[in-house]
């Protein structure tokens, strides 16, 4: 069977796709399928599979990555001996249950975390809803920085590239600044 | 904010979100927006003390009382609730089992109609869920989203600006949001298709897991649709997007529906009709028939195969109270699973019995 896409290379992976008109099947080559199968396909089960967990689907799902942090292979130390020094949790701990000690585990472990939550989200950052300019802290900052990566989504889906661009500078600008006044992080 | 010492909601009769009035009723049971949310400067549940986890639940227990709700809120502090309470909560859709059966200071604030609830030192210190009948996740979030914004104005929730909300499972970490949908696809089951929703859904990056069921095969009709990514993207995406291929699964149970009437259409009545005796009949029966019964009632029902006294607004009222604390709860006395059972076929009976 031909690849229903390029119709020339063999169809290998076959599945079920929604199309406006209802499911249709289709087999496609791998080489259309990486690049027509939806963002996050392969990160069902995802965080025990992101995480190499012996549980997860066996070890067949070798593709994700058997230790998801080894991508981050640039970080010069090893993240398991990391800790939280809020709340005490090591990067260690976290692996074995899946779960954060605190909120500042995230900036704690972020070298380690940052190619685990694209795994999971497709996605490295928040364009979502900002809480209000709160009880007891500006938010005018974050604010901000999120509705300015939204611009950016919206720029790069539009095709327009040159305002994408200019975006992506003021936003570099924006979160290096945010990063700095974050700190250390007060609690 | 009032509080109470257990759930003194009529237990014979279910929340607002049962009542079978949104659109898509037939097939969409309920919509619904969960919102995590944690306090700035605390640790998780997981990681704190119970010191802390007690500082935890009063101080969201204070902001909770100050918040202005449009209609007066129910708390519950779950430590000191009897048990039982906690698993009819669990029944009612309001609170998560981990909640019910988790230890220590945590609690549950909810509306009177049952529509919103928020739940206290579940794995967040807050999960703030809301709860439609039919096909109205667009709705379910502007209520989520005011209900978020009107709690932030007296809670500092722990946010950043490059992850978003600050969630204990990185899962939900970004909008904290997860969007679901809870269908009936009877017709898809029978046919053997219900794999192609689960295999689409795949495809989508959404999950779809079965309700109810324990093992990997679906063992009820009933099945959860609900996204999985939550950073990167805004929640106004992510809900459009269920509301626009949720109609592609309701058409495809629609279209299995219609064929099995046209091709077998005695066999589909004789299915329901007996169902509906059985379930008027039983002097004994476990949850188990009467979920499979149920299911099997509410699809003629909506197929108009029978009796139009018998509402889609009781027959998912049964699905809830049939079920064992809620049972439990009827009795005087505590009850064996053989009692439960007897007890289930009289309920039924009594409320089948009184539409006549
Ligand atoms: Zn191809
Ligand atoms: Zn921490």
């Amino acid at each position: 069977m031909k690849c229903q896409s390029c119709q020339t290379r063999a169809a290998t992976v076959h599945f079920t796709e929604l199309l406006d008109g209802g499911l249709k099947e289709m087999a496609l080559c791998e080489e259309c399928y990486a690049v027509k199968k939806p963002a996050g396909t392969d990160e069902l089960g995802m965080l025990a599979t992101a995480l190499g967990a012996p549980t997860a689907a066996g070890a067949g799902t070798a593709s994700v990555g058997p230790d998801a942090t080894g991508d981050a292979g640039s970080a010069p130390d090893d993240p398991i001996s990391t800790t939280c020094s809020h709340c005490g949790l090591t990067y260690a701990m976290f692996r074995s249950r899946g779960r954060l000690g605190c909120p500042l585990c995230y900036e704690a472990f972020r070298t380690a975390l940052e190619p685990l939550l694209e795994k999971i989200h497709g996605g490295k950052s928040h364009v979502g809803k900002t809480p209000l300019e709160g009880a007891s802290r500006d938010r005018a900052a974050e604010r901000a920085l999120v509705a300015l990566r939204r611009k950016l989504q919206d720029a790069i889906k539009q095709e327009n590239y040159e305002l994408a661009a200019s975006l992506r500078d003021e936003l570099r600008r924006a979160e290096e600044g945010i990063s700095q006044s974050e700190g250390g992080g007060e609690s | 904010m009032k509080l109470a010492k257990g759930f003194d909601g009529n237990g014979a009769i279910g929340g607002e979100w049962l009542r079978g009035t949104g659109a898509d009723s037939d097939i969409v049971i309920s919509s619904r927006i969960r919102l995590a949310r944690n306090l700035r400067g605390h640790r998780f549940g997981i990681q704190a003390d119970p010191e802390e986890r007690a500082a935890i639940e009063d101080e969201v227990r204070a902001g909770l009382g100050r918040t202005a709700f449009p209609e007066e809120m129910l708390y519950i502090p779950l430590a000191d609730a009897p048990p039982l309470d906690a698993e009819v909560l669990v029944e009612r859709h309001l609170i998560s089992k981990e909640l019910a059966r988790a230890e220590g200071p945590r609690g549950v604030c909810y509306a009177p109609g049952e529509n919103v609830s928020i739940m206290v030192q579940e794995e967040d210190h807050l999960r703030i869920q809301v709860l439609r009948s039919g096909l109205q996740l667009d709705t379910a979030w502007e209520a989520a989203d005011a209900a978020d914004t009107r709690i932030s104005r007296h809670l500092d929730y722990a946010y950043s600006a490059r992850y978003g909300y600050l969630t204990c499972c990185p899962t939900n970490v970004g909008t904290g949001m997860r969007a679901s949908v809870m269908l009936h696809l009877p017709a898809l089951v029978y046919t053997k298709h219900v794999e192609k929703v689960f295999q689409a859904g795949a495809k989508m990056s959404l999950a779809v897991r079965g309700l109810y069921g324990e093992g990997t095969q679906p063992s009820s009709d009933f099945f959860q649709i609900s996204n999985q990514v939550c950073l990167g993207v805004t929640e106004t995406d992510v809900i459009d997007r269920l509301q626009r291929v949720v109609p592609q699964f309701i058409q495809y149970e629609r279209k299995v529906r219609e064929a099995l009437l046209q091709s077998d259409r005695a066999a589909l009545e004789d299915k329901c009709w007996r169902a509906y005796a059985a379930l008027r009949a039983a002097r004994t029966i476990t949850s188990e028939e009467t979920l499979e019964m149920l299911s099997a009632v509410r699809l003629g029902v909506n197929l108009g195969l029978l009796p139009t006294r018998l509402t889609i607004e009781i027959v998912n009222e049964l699905f809830i109270v049939s079920q064992p604390a809620h049972l439990q709860r009827l009795s005087t006395g505590p009850i064996d699973p053989k009692a439960r059972d007897v007890a289930r076929a009289t309920l039924l009976r009594t409320k089948l019995g009184a539409i006549d």
